[in-house]
């Protein structure tokens, strides 16, 4: 009991019922190749924002918004996913989501957005390693060849049955974001995957 | 599978969407011209040609936005993809939007379609 109250407090985290580290590799293989982790307590912000109010939001949260979609703009530490022509995702430093929450609801444009907080509902997973576009290829219908899916661009799609948005941070660095209900089937999945090359999943930060 | 180019994320696979049957399907307005079997023409009829077919599809699994799509039922071949609450554009398009039963129906005088709007 006074474990699942704690649980509560603390927020969900997506691996809750794994015990990490996990080490999975052929014996033939020194190092794991893919590194996986979560990182805990990101603050998210589905924002719906017409074209209009667009410059304004970007000064409320102090990143500007990205103009086209399936891009990301990324500014100390917060980044803004644009879901679709008006849907962006704000990810913020954990635990500034409820201000950020609160100043957007009492700005001027707060009659034109509509700021739904998803911190909880969706959990954040980094993967790098030098083969984890291959490994990604496995189960998502995108070109995850390094032209196409270049440094800052978002999608979504499908990663195995699950649906995800996937974000390149750099050539070989990627976040995704999923539901945290789904963290734990994409988990297994991974491991599954990328036991060819070897993975590691670490308790994150 | 198809291979079907959203208008906002560009092309992807056809497991990523969602279909929503017949596209420019007016609902009845509420009027005393209005008798059950002009509704149930409205629920229950739906068209099923050979050849051009207009539909409306949703990027279900990707931005989850809904767009209007020309397909060949007989080859699949994609015609047009055009926005919600706009008539197609190509030939072939409006050729099957006049070929549609529910021009001709009792129910779409009744209800009012959306009238293009000349600029
Ligand atoms: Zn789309």
């Amino acid at each position: 009991m006074v474990d699942t109250i704690s649980r509560i407090v603390v927020g969900c985290t997506a691996f809750n019922d794994k015990k990490l580290p996990i080490l999975k590799k052929p014996e033939s293989l020194k190092a794991p190749l893919i590194e996986l982790s979560e990182i805990k307590h990101l603050g998210k912000l589905n924002v719906r924002c017409g074209k209009k109010n667009r410059d304004a939001l970007g000064k409320l949260i102090h990143c500007n918004l990205p103009i086209q979609i399936n891009q990301i703009n990324s500014k100390a530490g917060r980044f803004a996913i644009s879901l679709g022509p008006d849907e962006y995702l704000i990810l913020a430093e954990p635990g500034s989501e409820n201000q950020l929450e609160k100043t957007l609801n009492s700005s001027d444009i707060s009659k034109y957005i509509s700021v739904v907080n998803v911190s909880d509902a969706l959990c954040a997973i980094q993967i790098s390693g030098p083969k984890v576009r291959d490994v990604l290829s496995k189960g998502c219908a995108i070109d995850f060849h390094p032209d196409s899916f270049y440094k800052n661009k978002a999608v979504q799609c499908d990663l195995a049955l699950a649906n995800i948005v996937l974000v390149c941070l750099e050539e070989n660095e990627f976040i995704f974001i999923c539901r945290t209900s789904f963290a734990e089937y994409i988990l297994d999945w991974f491991i599954d995957a990328s036991y060819e090359y070897g993975i590691f999943v670490s308790d994150g930060i | 599978m198809l291979k079907i180019k959203c208008p906002f994320c560009g092309v992807r696979d056809e497991s990523e969407f969602s279909c929503g049957g017949e596209a420019h399907i007016a609902r009845p307005t509420t009027d005393l011209k209005l008798t059950d079997k002009i509704f149930s023409e409205y629920l229950f009829m739906k068209y099923n040609p050979k050849g051009v077919f207009l539909e409306r599809w949703c990027h279900t699994s990707g931005c989850r936005r809904w767009f209007n799509l020309a397909r060949d039922t007989v080859s699949h071949e994609i015609i047009e993809i055009y926005p919600m609450g706009v008539f197609p554009k190509t030939v072939k398009g409006k050729k099957a939007y006049q070929a549609n039963w529910r021009r001709k129906s009792k129910y779409e005088a009744v209800s009012k379609p959306a009238k293009r709007t000349k600029k």
